[in-house]
């Protein structure tokens, strides 16, 4: 499906094509590098990095699942690289010792989605929960201060902030969201498609 | 899923700020009762995090980023091929055109016959792939490369002057000494150059390290823009290690204590007064598996031990046996339950 269209612009060095995809997916990986690197300039240098290498071996490049995936996957080792030999390598030893396994170093569709969604599932939540969240998480104010601001119990704001991070789960880890990413994969390849035959048709 | 509400209120506090000791084994010991629990908690915390770097991504200027991403090509662009009714095969033009193209073509092909090479045949590189096993690789001058998984090797068929070879992933060499020619290893942007040794080199594209781990003899390190620096090539001996940040694009020495580098290419697995959690560690790696130290004071023990081959079963059997362990294995995790030393 989507693996095989990509593959398609990829080699064929289509560069709009390749503007449209790093344009789709680009915060989505700098906000996924910057939770290994903790500094978003950093984040930035690496993803950018991993899109060169990506459009200088695009002739030879083998995907074995989609290139979303691949991009993700690219910018975890990179990241993880970067740590295995320092002491921060703690935080993240389980995972740089998983690399090879099951997944096949793919990360996980958790981790791709939370970057893309966040920002929706976050408009999404009740009013107040909502406000309470974006205090906490975008002005980074602590729950006694929040608690004090909006003149309530620093009880009621952690159980607003929980309940954020519980509506949020649920969204990502159900699989109703998994059928409307695929859903919304195959409309854009049959539109894709009609795009292409009319453009042949036409000359 | 449901959460008891003392459970949240410290999973919250704990993102927030610390626990005290207490609460923190509380949390620890939920998290630890089911897989669940854990992706749970986990998830929390990803979402927690990952909420708060959010107002950065919005600052962040993509269409600029991209800019910098298309404008580090190489020299020569590839030239798009457009479709254009123009060139369709039954337009006479196109006919004569692809006929230009052709003797142009075999034009090109002259020239580099006649100026590009010199008088004797032209030499072709050869290309050995591992996949998913380690792979064995013999060099025209008598060498061997031992390849790691996923790892690819290309080499000149015939050693004139030098002996050139291209490594991507990792592999172990084993160099014949030859002092009238120079074994030069491209592995990425860094150069490898020996006379005759042995040594070990990772460097995988995906990856941000290029690394050199020297078991005999002598190499020297240098980045391939270096080539005619004496100055900048670093040299490694026996026991050394360097490693190369393509980021930062710096070099820097790296001390390992770690007897089991090479473990990958020879099976063997050493313990010299290790303690208990670094063998874990290194067990982890090696075999693919998830093993938990339920006690710490086992965790600080010491084993020292040489496995040759041997199964994770067979070697766990010598650390249940040699610290009275109890062993758990559970469906994708093996726990050791110790009491001490």
């Amino acid at each position: 499906m989507e693996s095989s269209s990509d593959i398609k612009w990829l080699k064929a060095g289509d560069e709009s094509s390749f503007q449209k995809f790093f344009e789709t997916h680009y915060k989505a990986l700098v906000g996924f590098a910057f939770k290994y690197l903790e500094d978003i300039d950093e984040s930035e240098e690496v993803v950018q990095e991993s899109f060169t290498k990506l459009w200088e071996k695009r002739s030879s490049i083998e995907l074995s699942g989609q290139l979303s995936g691949y991009m993700f996957s690219m910018v975890r080792n990179v990241c993880l690289n970067k740590f295995k030999h320092e002491e921060v390598a703690r935080k993240y030893k389980a995972e740089i010792l998983h690399t090879s396994n099951e997944f096949e170093g793919e990360a996980s569709s958790f981790d791709q989605e939370m970057h893309h969604r966040l920002h929706q599932l976050i408009d999404e939540l009740p009013d107040q929960c909502q406000k309470i969240f974006q205090m906490s998480r975008f002005e980074d104010l602590k729950y006694a201060q929040i608690a004090d601001k909006l003149d309530l119990s620093v009880k009621t704001v952690e159980n607003q902030i929980s309940k954020a991070l519980k509506i949020i789960r649920e969204d990502l880890r159900s699989v109703r969201s998994l059928h409307l990413i695929i859903l919304l994969n195959f409309f854009r390849n049959l539109s894709r498609g009609f795009y292409k035959a009319s453009c042949l048709a036409n000359g | 899923m449901n959460i008891d509400p003392h459970i949240e209120s410290l999973i919250l506090r704990s993102l927030e700020s610390g626990l005290s000791a207490d609460e923190q084994e509380q949390l620890l010991t939920w998290r630890n009762t089911s897989q669940e629990n854990e992706t749970a908690f986990q998830d929390f915390v990803k979402i927690y995090k990952a909420a708060s770097v959010l107002p950065k991504l919005d600052k962040l200027d993509t269409k600029a980023a991209f800019g910098k991403v298309i404008s580090k090509q190489p020299e020569i662009p590839e030239i798009p091929i457009k479709r254009n009714p123009f060139f369709s095969p039954k337009n006479e033009f196109w006919k004569v055109a692809a006929v230009f193209l052709v003797l142009l073509g075999s034009v090109k092909l002259m020239d580099s016959l006649l100026f590009e090479s010199s008088p004797e045949t032209v030499i072709a590189w050869t290309k050995v792939n591992s996949d998913e096993s380690k792979k064995e690789v013999s060099l025209p001058d008598g060498s061997i490369v031992t390849l790691a998984e996923n790892s690819s090797l290309e080499y000149l068929e015939v050693f004139d002057k030098i002996r050139s070879v291209k490594l991507n992933g990792r592999a172990f060499f084993d160099v014949v000494r030859d002092e009238e020619r120079a074994f030069v290893i491209e592995a990425g942007e860094m150069n490898v150059e020996v006379l005759g040794t042995s040594f070990q080199i990772e460097a995988f594209e995906e990856s941000n390290a290029i690394e050199v781990l020297v078991k005999s003899g002598e190499v020297a390190f240098y980045h391939e823009g270096d080539k005619e620096k004496e100055d900048k090539k670093l040299k490694l001996k026996k026991g050394e290690k360097a490693s190369y940040d393509k980021l930062k694009k710096s070099i820097k020495t790296v001390i390992t204590k770690d007897l089991n580098e090479l473990s990958w290419l020879t099976g063997k697995i050493t313990f010299n007064k290790t303690q208990i959690d670094t063998v874990i560690k290194t067990l982890e790696g090696f075999f693919g598996v998830d093993i938990v130290i339920e006690n710490q004071d086992f965790a600080n023990c010491k084993l020292s031990a040489s496995f040759d081959n041997q199964e994770l079963d067979e070697i766990i059997e010598v650390i249940r046996v040699t610290y009275d362990v109890e062993v758990k294995q559970e469906a994708k995790t093996i726990r050791l339950i110790g009491k001490g030393c």
